[in-house]
C-alpha cells in the first residue's frame, strides 16, 4: 500500500492552527467576560481549506463529534473517530495532571472553542511555573471542506480523484513541554488522525484516512542514560 | 517608467554576502584567523546568483571596489560606485562611532571580508554593552553574475532582455541597533544601490540601476515627542528632495513592515523604499546619502534621554514580548533574512538583526489604556506622527 504523504495536516504541531480563538479561563465562571473580539488575517495556505469561525466555550463537551458521528461509547461498532477523540483527549489530561503533579501548585490556563457545524478543541497552557517554562498541550477536532486540489496535495495522489469539495475530519493532539532548569529536556509530541468523506455528488466513493504522530526530545545537555531511557520507550 | 519590482538583491540587509567571520584584535600581531567554516549549503534559489567564495582580511582596504571601478575620490569623474561605497562606510563609522560614544566603553567587534574578484565587506557587533544589547552595523560590495531569468526575477521586467549572464554590482549598509533599556527604542536602517551591467555578448548594452533603502523605529512604549523627532528628520531629508517622498515612503514602510500573521506592524514605521530609478541617479545618490546622515541625529538624543530610565521586571517583559514580534517578522516576512538564508549567505551576519532574546507568551494581551496597549493600538493602526 502506498503511503500517505499529506502535505497539509502533516505539520507537528498543525492542530493549533484550528484553535486560535483566544480565551482566559477564569475560577469563577461568574466573573468571565469575553475578550474583545480579536480581528483574524485570513487563512493564506497555498489551497485554500474551508473552515468554520470558533465560538468559546465556559465548559467542555463530552464530545466535539458531530451528532451523526455519534458518542456511541456502549456500542461495539463505535467510530475510529470517536475512539480517537477520546484517546487524544485522555492523553491531554494524563499529561496535564502529570505537568502539575510535578509543578506542585501552578495549574494550566484552560481555553474551550467549538463551531457551529461540528468541531472544536481544548487549549491548555502553564507559563513561568516552578518546573516549567511553558508547557501546552492542545486537542482539536476540525470537520471541514476543502477543493480537489487541496486534497491531492495533501495526499499526494494523482488526479484520478473526481472534481467537486471533498469533507474531511481531522483530529490531534499536540503538545510542547519547555521545562526551566537548562538539565532538563524539551519535549515534543503529537498524534493525529486524518479521514475524507465521499464528495456529496459522489456518494459512496470510498473514505481515505491516515494516522500521523510522533514524540521527540530536545535537551540542552546530554545524559546518555535519559536519551537511551527516552529512545526506549 | 515602469518601477522595478526587483525580489533577488532588493533586500533591505546584504549581510547574506559578508559570510566569513573574523575576530578583530586591537594587537593584529596576535590575530589569529578562525578555523574554516564547513561547506556552505548548496544555493536552492530558482535562479541561482554566482557570487565567489570570501576571504577574511586582517585589514580594512581603502575600497573594496574592483581596480576597474576605483577612482580617486578627488576625481570628478567618479563613479556612483565609487561614491556609493565611500558613502556606506562613512555612515558605517559614523554610526558606530555615535554608539561608542554612548557606551564609554564597550567598543564593536569587526569582521573584514573580501573576494578575489572584487568585492567584500566589514561587519561591526557589539553586544552586551553599557547601552546596547546588540548592535549590528555591516557594510558590503558584491559583484556576481546572475543568469537573465534571476535578472528578470530581479527587475521584473519584460523578457525583452536579450539571453546570456547578466553581471551585477550591488553595495550596502545594513544595520539593527537593540537598546537594553526598554524605553530606549529599537532601529533599524539600510541603504543599498544595485546596478547591472552590459552582458559579455552585447557590449555597450544600457546598465540598469536602481536605489532602495529605508529607517526604521521600534519602541516598545510610546514617547510622543520621540517619536516625532524620528518622523520629523526622516521627513525633513525626504523634503530636501521631494515633497512626495516622505507621504510616499512613510506608508510604504507601514506596509512592508507589517506582520500578516499578527495583522500588526512590527514597530511605528519611518520610510521605506525600493527599486527607485524614476529620478536622475545623481539626486538619489545624495537623497540616499541624505537619509543614511539623517540616522544618527534621529537616533541617537532619543537613547541618550531614554537610555538610564528607570524600569521594572513588566516593563522588561513587555520589551521582550515586542521583540518576539521583531523575531517573527524578521524571519518570517523580511526578504533580506529569507533571501540571505536561502543563497548561503553568513548566517551570523544574516541573524544579527536578532536580539539576544525575546518572549512568547501565551495569549498575551496588554490592558486597554495602558502603556502597553497604546504602543499595540498604533503598530495595529498606523498613526500620522507629524
Amino acid at each position: 500500500m502506498a503511503s500517505h504523504s499529506s502535505t497539509l495536516f502533516t505539520s507537528p504541531s498543525s492542530f493549533i492552527l484550528f484553535s486560535s480563538h483566544r480565551l482566559k479561563s477564569s475560577p469563577n465562571y461568574f466573573t468571565y467576560h469575553f475578550p474583545r473580539s480579536v480581528k483574524r488575517p485570513h487563512f493564506d495556505l497555498r489551497c485554500s481549506v474551508s473552515i468554520e469561525k470558533e465560538v468559546p466555550e465556559t465548559e467542555r463537551p463530552f464530545t466535539f463529534l458531530r451528532v451523526s458521528d455519534g458518542d456511541q461509547t456502549q456500542s461495539s461498532s463505535y467510530s475510529v473517530r470517536a475512539r480517537f477523540e477520546k484517546m487524544i483527549r485522555t492523553a491531554q489530561d494524563k499529561v496535564c495532571e502529570a505537568i502539575e503533579a510535578v509543578e506542585e501548585g501552578p495549574k494550566f490556563k484552560e481555553d474551550v472553542w467549538s463551531r457551529p457545524g461540528g468541531g472544536g478543541g481544548i487549549s491548555r497552557i502553564l507559563q513561568d511555573g516552578n518546573v516549567w517554562e511553558k508547557a501546552g498541550v492542545n486537542v482539536s477536532v476540525i470537520y471541514g471542506v476543502m477543493p480537489p486540489e487541496a486534497y491531492r496535495a495533501a495526499k499526494a495522489a494523482t488526479s484520478e480523484q473526481k472534481p467537486g469539495p471533498i469533507p474531511f475530519f481531522a483530529a490531534g493532539t499536540s503538545s510542547v513541554l519547555h521545562p526551566q532548569n537548562p538539565f532538563a529536556p524539551t519535549l515534543h509530541f503529537n498524534y493525529r488522525y486524518f479521514e475524507t468523506d465521499a464528495p456529496k455528488d459522489v456518494p459512496g466513493a470510498p473514505r481515505q484516512w491516515w494516522f500521523g504522530g510522533g514524540t521527540d526530545f530536545t535537551p540542552a545537555y546530554i545524559f546518555e542514560e535519559d536519551v537511551k531511557h527516552f529512545h526506549s520507550v | 517608467m515602469a518601477s522595478h519590482s526587483s525580489t533577488l538583491l532588493s533586500s533591505p540587509t546584504f549581510a547574506p554576502f559578508s559570510s566569513h567571520r573574523l575576530h578583530y584584535s586591537p594587537n593584529p600581531s596576535t590575530l589569529r584567523f578562525s578555523r574554516p567554516i564547513r561547506n556552505k549549503p548548496n544555493l536552492a534559489l530558482r535562479c541561482s546568483v554566482s557570487i565567489e567564495k570570501e576571504v577574511p582580511e586582517t585589514e580594512r582596504p581603502f575600497t573594496f571596489l574592483r581596480d576597474s571601478d576605483d577612482v580617486t575620490p578627488s576625481s570628478s569623474s567618479s563613479s556612483v560606485r565609487a561614491r556609493f561605497e565611500t558613502m556606506i562606510r562613512a555612515a558605517q563609522d559614523s554610526v558606530c562611532d555615535a554608539i561608542e560614544a554612548i557606551e564609554g566603553g564597550p567598543k564593536f567587534k569587526e569582521d573584514v571580508w573580501s573576494r578575489p574578484g572584487g568585492g567584500g565587506g566589514i561587519s561591526r557587533v557589539l553586544q552586551d554593552g553599557n547601552v546596547f544589547e546588540k548592535a549590528g552595523v555591516n557594510v558590503s560590495v558584491v559583484y556576481g553574475v546572475m543568469p537573465p531569468e534571476a535578472y528578470r526575477a530581479a527587475k521584473g521586467s519584460a523578457s525583452d532582455q536579450k539571453p546570456g549572464p547578466v553581471p551585477f554590482f550591488a553595495a550596502g549598509v545594513s544595520s539593527v541597533l537593540h537598546p537594553k533599556n526598554p524605553f530606549a527604542p529599537t532601529l533599524h536602517f539600510n541603504y543599498r544601490y544595485f546596478e547591472t551591467d552590459a552582458p559579455k555578448d552585447v557590449p555597450g548594452a544600457p546598465r540598469q540601476w536602481w536605489f532602495g533603502g529605508g529607517t526604521d523605529f521600534t519602541p516598545a512604549y510610546i514617547f510622543e515627542e520621540d517619536v516625532k523627532h524620528f518622523h520629523s528628520i526622516q521627513k525633513q531629508a525626504c523634503d530636501k528632495f521631494d515633497p512626495s517622498f516622505y507621504p510616499r515612503f512613510k506608508k510604504w514602510c507601514d506596509d512592508y513592515f507589517y506582520i500578516k500573521h499578527r495583522d500588526e506592524r512590527r514597530g511605528l514605521g519611518g520610510i521605506f523604499f525600493d527599486d527607485l530609478n524614476d529620478y536622475d541617479q545623481e539626486m538619489l545618490l545624495s537623497f540616499a546619502t541624505e537619509c543614511a546622515n539623517s540616522v544618527v541625529p534621529a537616533y541617537i538624543p532619543i537613547v541618550e534621554k531614554r537610555k538610564d530610565m528607570e524600569f521594572t521586571e513588566q516593563h522588561k517583559a513587555w520589551q521582550q514580548l515586542r521583540r518576539g514580534r521583531y523575531v517573527e517578522f524578521n524571519l518570517v516576512y523580511d526578504r533580506g533574512t529569507t533571501f540571505g538564508l536561502k543563497t548561503g549567505g553568513r548566517i551570523e551576519s544574516i541573524l544579527v538583526s536578532l536580539p539576544l532574546s525575546a518572549r512568547w507568551e501565551y495569549d498575551h494581551k496588554p490592558e486597554e489604556g495602558t502603556e502597553e496597549w497604546k504602543l499595540l493600538d498604533a503598530c495595529i493602526n498606523p498613526k500620522e506622527w507629524i
